[in-house]
């Protein structure tokens, strides 16, 4: 099925990667406001947070299909020059082809914690996350079957949802995860907290005081579990039970979210 | 095999035996699949005494699973929890420390874990070579045929599912990338050449990490990509074979149910082997019946 690396793709992206970033950088996802779900919002507020740490312009555009035209099936994903990327990892490796890097200061033992706490939050979080929205039946009638069907017409709404919800239960299985309970998840993201409160020590971010991709994907997934209203607020309250977690989502949202609307 | 015999193990442990059913070793493994490995390293660690039965037919009973008394289990989840519970060793860690063992953990099987299963399992060459001659060889027929065909298709769906959209060539690329940065990772947490990953104690994440790394170092591999990425890293080859020696002294390097990746292959598809086999049955019935050893007879 699979023979080795596409080299040419690998040689084109080197190459025209290591252009400046260019103005006209867009991020595509979905309406926030009416469409978008829990774990794709904080996928997008993950990725939206890291450009902004590494400075870098863009433009946040809504689609309702942005899902479909994103190359790996997940939002969001950008646009820039010639490369669509999607996904929190492959844009930060394709930021670091500029020469722009959150991590180049980190000592090789801190990178590896990062990779491994980034594992935990995509393990733990984004499925939990998932759990919540597609398999948590008052969530999942109340928030996300309008939300997901609101952008397409009789009968697509149901037809689309149900397809989704398919895909998402057969991750879930894959992963372990469908066979838990509402307790058990919610105790895992408990856990998952404090590993992350416990790596935090009370600092300022998560590697000394300045900004990883790590506060970026923490602070995409915490900040939504926080605003999202959801009929459940259950998940939202373990997370408010840590306070250094709190400190930190509340530290990036001034630093690098608040202050273009003081301009 | 009653590991209980061993005079090291302290005879106080009062815990009653536990018969682990396991895939057998090949090619240098002490077995050749990743979770029966870690429950047979979990145990050699901690000195727990288990019978281990190394299983063939996983029609019947599962393999891997565990029995104590009544209780079968063969779930590889509830497996993997049941046997870090004996890792009593771990209990030296505060909970601080085991949680972050539990990112680390997450980490190597999201990927190395993953990757390998899917390089195993969905590159042709690498399924026709290993894995499918050597299931097919192990099982008896034909319920090897049903059991490929089984975690095969169960291999792709998983596949499917996880690259969505993606090409499987930039798909896999990218895992290959994400592989090898996560070995490098755990290269440097053996940068002193120690003897175990974490806080030099024996955990459930050098089960893990063990596991995964012997059967891949040494699994015939038609694309040995990940298997080049291994070698790069000498304090991580180091450690896979301080712990085989350590551990596992009597595993043997011969190629029992697969042939080494040198060696010339030339295997015949199972179609062929069936039509051959049903040819050859008529053409000696035919010999038989133009002998006269047997008579059809006529009403």
């Amino acid at each position: 099925m699979f023979s080795g690396t596409p080299l040419l793709d690998k040689i084109q992206y080197e190459l025209g990667a290591q252009e400046p970033w260019p103005k006209d950088v867009k991020l595509y996802q979905p309406y926030e406001v009416e469409q978008i779900l829990l774990p794709d919002n904080a996928n997008c507020l993950a990725v939206q947070a890291f450009l902004r740490m590494c400075n870098l312009t863009f433009e946040v555009v809504s689609k309702s299909n942005a899902e479909f035209m994103s190359p790996s099936g997940k939002v969001p994903f950008i646009r820039c020059g010639a490369f669509v990327i999607s996904e929190l990892e492959p844009i930060v490796q394709f930021v670091n082809t500029k020469g722009i890097s959150l991590t180049s200061e980190l000592e090789s033992d801190q990178k590896s914690d990062m990779r491994a706490y980034m594992s935990l939050v995509h393990n733990v979080l984004e499925n939990s996350e998932l759990y919540l929205c597609w398999c948590d039946k008052e969530t999942y009638n109340e928030v996300t079957k309008p939300r997901n069907g609101s952008v397409y017409p009789w009968p697509l709404n149901h037809l689309q949802t149900w397809t989704k919800k398919s895909h998402v239960i057969k991750r879930l299985k894959m992963m372990g995860w469908f066979s838990k309970t509402i307790d058990q998840v919610y105790h895992e993201v408990e856990n998952c907290c404090q590993a992350l409160a416990d790596r935090l020590e009370g600092k300022e971010f998560f590697f000394g005081k300045n900004p990883t991709e790590l506060d970026a994907l923490i602070f995409g997934h915490l900040f939504t579990i926080l605003t999202t209203p959801l009929p459940n607020s259950h998940i939202a309250n373990i997370v408010r039970n840590f306070p250094s977690l709190i400190n930190l989502v509340q530290r990036v949202e001034k630093d690098y979210f608040k202050r273009d609307t003081m301009r | 095999m009653y590991l209980g015999n061993d005079p090291e193990y302290p005879t106080s442990y009062t815990r009653p035996p536990i018969t682990i059913r396991v895939w057998p070793g090949d090619y240098g493994a002490p077995s050749v699949d990743p979770t029966s490995l870690i429950v047979l390293t979990v145990c050699k660690m901690h000195k727990v005494p288990v019978k281990i039965v190394p299983a063939f037919f996983p029609f019947l009973v599962d393999i891997p699973s565990i029995e104590e008394r009544n209780l079968l289990i063969v779930d590889k989840e509830k497996i993997l929890d049941y046997v870090f519970q004996l890792c009593h060793e771990e209990s030296l860690l505060n909970a601080r420390q085991r949680r972050k063992l539990r990112a680390y953990k997450q980490y190597f099987m999201q990927h190395f874990g993953g990757p390998f299963y899917f390089d195993c399992w969905i590159h042709e060459t690498n399924f026709t070579h290993a894995i499918e001659t050597w299931f097919t060889r192990v099982i008896p027929f034909p319920f090897n045929l049903l059991y490929l065909h089984q975690k095969r298709k169960l291999a792709q769906n998983e596949f499917n599912l996880v690259k969505r959209t993606s090409e499987a060539d930039t798909f896999m690329s990218s895992k290959y990338e994400g592989a090898a940065v996560c070995l490098g990772d755990f290269d440097y947490l053996l940068k002193d050449d120690r003897k175990f990953l974490y806080k030099n104690i024996p955990t459930s994440l050098d089960a893990i990490v063990y596991s995964y790394l012997v059967i891949a170092m040494n699994m015939p591999l038609q694309n040995p990509k990940l298997q080049q990425f291994i070698y790069r890293h000498k304090w991580l080859v180091n450690y896979v074979h301080r712990i085989t020696k350590e551990y596992f002294p009597n595993t043997s390097y011969q190629f029992q149910y697969v042939d080494p990746v040198y060696a010339p292959y030339d295997r015949v598809s199972t179609k062929c082997l069936i039509i051959f086999g049903m040819c050859v049955t008529i053409l000696m019935a035919l010999y038989a019946h133009t002998n006269g050893i047997f008579k059809l007879k006529k009403d």
